[in-house]
Order: structure tokens, then sequence, then C-alpha cells
């Protein structure tokens, strides 16, 4: 955590809305990505993200870690448990993306990266809506697992702490995502026809 | 058995992937490694469906999310819990403060000073009226003496009932052991309020007296512990129960509502 951080997170504790917004700028990309991760629903995943932040401000006075993200993807982690415990007890939507016509959405057009030529947004077009497929196939709980350690980057015991579970039920989720990512993306095509793949071969 | 071994090795795999091994773990994964070319293969499809996930671009937000004014007071707008909860937390310091003090309270009353003059106790004696009594003992045996030896007056035969009355008031009682001043001690009760003799009886209540006298000029500079106070402990018993009773009835509520408010607190977050 940079000294930055750190007086802005001291200056949010003092009730500082200036400095808590500053967080909220820095953190609010991950923040969505991540309730759009587990909600899979790009509406449901904009709420949350508001929610996780007010939340946050309410709560500000009880931070007690050095560092603002685990906190906040906590925060909003459990939002979106909330929201679909909610949606379980009153299924209203899916939870799966779907288009207008009320069928599912398997382009994931809102994974695709603006900046690439049409060839490669074609390539990128199917392998990613073939790991957003995947990931949004897993069951929540691995899901999430698999999104604070593989993309967030966040190791064994900060994943453990955020979500309130044992180290080992960590690892045990984590090998089970990946290994159903593993059988998913392999019966998608996706894991061997990948450059990475050949990287990997390779390597290996 | 083989099944467990298996998922293992998958595990180990995984956790080498992000270096989550220890070094104990990572030597008999080694091992596993050099025997079992499946592992190797599985430590390649992880780190490429870890490369995938992570190459997922970040979707930018659909707006932003900073909070304006009026969002953060009224997010900020306590609750009940959390608006009366410095209010019981500060009551249950206090009770539990007070609580403290009521019981400490009594053993302080109970305890006598020991500055307390001899006078207060009740088994005392007063140790000026015991030195006049032994003065006038000496005087007594003085006067006999002199009687006996140099009076104008012819001895009389000296029956039972005419006997030296203070010899009479002053048996020895078969006290053993102890010094005259003891045995003096003993009767003294008896000697100073039952003395029949005329003279002994003037001069004994002359000291009483003065003793009087003296004892009411030490006791207006020391006053006496009011005997309303003694009188009343029961009542002021009465009162430190109800005073206990209510500081308990009001920390069990604060520890209610404090326990309430972090239960709330943590739910939320």
């Amino acid at each position: 955590m940079d000294l930055k951080e750190s007086k802005l997170i001291m200056r949010a504790i003092q009730g500082n809305l200036d400095a808590f917004n500053q967080l909220v700028v820095i953190y609010q990309t991950a923040v969505y990505n991540t309730a759009l991760r587990i909600m899979n629903d790009s509406e449901a995943a904009d709420d949350i993200t508001q929610t996780a932040f007010i939340s946050a401000w309410q709560h500000m006075e009880s931070f007690k870690g050095d560092s603002f993200k685990p906190w906040i993807l906590r925060i909003t982690i459990n939002a979106c448990y909330d929201e679909i415990r909610r949606l379980r007890r009153h299924p209203s939507t899916p939870l799966e993306p779907v288009t207008e016509e009320n069928e599912e959405n398997e382009d994931a057009v809102w994974l695709i990266d603006p900046n690439l030529q049409p060839d490669e947004v074609s390539l990128q077009k199917d392998t990613m809506a073939a790991v957003a497929e995947c990931m949004g196939s897993l069951p929540e709980e691995y899901r999430t697992v698999l999104m604070l350690i593989d993309v967030h980057e966040f190791n064994y015991q900060d994943a453990a702490d955020m979500i309130s579970k044992p180290l080992g039920t960590i690892k045990s989720r984590l090998l089970r995502a990946r290994l159903r990512m593993r059988t998913c993306l392999e019966s998608k095509g996706e894991l061997y026809r990948s450059q990475n793949r050949t990287d990997n071969k390779d390597l290996s | 058995m083989k099944k467990n071994n298996h998922t293992r090795e998958l595990e180990w795999a995984s956790s080498y992937l992000d270096q989550a091994l220890n070094a104990d773990e990572l030597a008999d994964f080694a091992q596993q490694l050099s025997q079992n070319p499946e592992i190797s293969q599985t430590i390649s499809d992880f780190a490429q469906i870890r490369q995938l996930v992570r190459s997922i671009p970040q979707e930018k937000p659909p707006r932003s999310y900073i909070l304006t004014r009026q969002m953060a007071s009224e997010a900020r707008k306590p609750g009940i819990l959390e608006r009366f909860f410095p209010a019981f937390r500060t009551a249950a310091i206090l009770c539990a403060l007070g609580l403290i003090f009521t019981f400490i309270l009594p053993f302080a009353q109970t305890h006598q000073p020991a500055s307390l003059p001899a006078e207060y106790s009740k088994k005392s004696i007063d140790p000026l009226l015991l030195e006049q009594s032994s003065d006038l003992e000496f005087t007594k045996q003085a006067e006999i003496t002199t009687a006996v030896s140099g009076s104008e007056k012819e001895p009389q035969p000296v029956s039972e009932t005419q006997a030296d009355p203070l010899e009479v008031r002053k048996p020895s009682h078969g006290f053993k052991g102890g010094s005259p001043k003891n045995e003096l001690l003993m009767v003294s009760t008896r000697i100073l309020p039952d003395d029949h003799q005329e003279e002994q009886s003037t001069v004994i209540a002359d000291l009483a007296a003065e003793n009087q006298a003296k004892k009411k000029s030490e006791n207006t500079a020391n006053p006496v512990i009011p005997s309303f106070l003694t009188n009343d402990v029961n009542f002021l018993d009465a009162i430190l129960q109800i005073i206990r009773f209510v500081f308990i009835i009001v920390l069990g509520l604060s520890f209610i509502w404090i326990l309430l408010t972090i239960y709330e607190r943590k739910r939320t977050i």
C-alpha cells in the first residue's frame, strides 16, 4: 500500500468524503468487474458496486486493515452472495446474461477488447466467449475463488480471509474450479487451440 | 487411497502454480513430478487456464460510483443501534465501576481505624481510672498499717462480718499466673461502683466524676460515631442492595445492546 492510499484511507475514516471518493475512483473498476464476474449480469453488477461503496462509506470507521482493496472486494463479494440468495428465494431474472429476446447471450461482447483488429477480434471473441461461458457455468463459490486468485492475484490466505473460509477450502475450491474450467474449455476446443497452449507445450 | 493420492497431486500442482507449497510439500512434489509426467501436463493446463482467465479484459464501469454529499449523509445516518451505542457503552463502564465500588464500600465501613480512642471500644477499661484505683489501694494499705501500729483506739476484734470490706470485695477467685495488675483488672468492675465504704465511695465518686468530665471534653474534640448510623445499618444495606440491582440491570441491558450493535456491524460488512 502506498503512502497516498494510506493517507486517503485515514482521511476517509475521519469522515472526509473527497478522500473516500478518490478511493472509489481507484477501485471502482475492480469492484464492478468482480461483481460482474460473480453475477454475470451488468445491471446487477452496477447496483452491487454502488451498494458496496455506500456500505464501505457507512462502515469506514470500522476499517482496521492496511489495504483497501481486499476490504472493498470482501464487501462486494458479500453483497453478491446476498443478491444471489435473494434471487434464489425470489427468482425473477436469470443469472446468465440474456439477450433482448430473453435468450442466453453466448457472444459475451462485453468482454471484448475494442482495440483489436477484426480477425483478432473474431479469435478473441470466440476465446473470451468460451472462457466467460465456462466461468459462468461454475458455481459461484468456485467462481469467486478463481477470480480472487487468478484475476486479482491475491494469495490463498488473503482469499481465505476475504471470504471467511479456511485455507484448505480455498485450495480445494480453486482446484475444482480449475478442473471444471479445463473440462469445459477442452469441450469447446479452446484449451488446445490457443497460442498459449502451444507455448505451454513447448515449455513442457 | 490411489484416488486420494491423485487428488493430492492435483492440489499440489495447483498450489505449485501459485507458489503456495511449503518446503516439505515442494520436496515431495518434485519427486512426484519426476515420476509422473501427467502432473506436468496438469500444471501446464492450469497455467493456461489462469492466463486465459486473467486475459479477460476489465470491463469499464457504466458510470462513476462517486458518492454525492446527500448520498453520503444518508448512508452515514446511524440506525437506532448505532445511535445509542455510545450511551450504552458509557453506561456499561460506569455501572461496572459502580458495582465494584458497592462491593468495596461495606468493607471500608466495617474496618475500624487504628486511631479510634480506646473508650469507644465496648470492652475497654479506662486506663486512667485503673491507675487511680491502684493508687487508692496503696493509700488504703498505708492507712491500715498506720491504724495497726499507732492508733489511739484499742484494737477491736474483727468478726467475719466486719472484715475489711476491701478484702471481702476483692477475693482472688483463683486467678493464677498473672500480675497483681491483671488481677485488679479482673475485679475492677466490682470495686469501683459498689464501694460501700463512705470515704472510698466519696473518693471514687470524685474520681469517676473527674474522669467523666475528662471523657466529655475528649468526646467533644473527637465525637463518637452517631448512634443512628449504627442502628440503621440494615437500612443502608438495603439501599446498597437496590443500587447493586439497578447497576446489574443496566449493565445487562448495555451488554445486550453492545452485542447486538457489534453483530449488526459484522453482518453488514
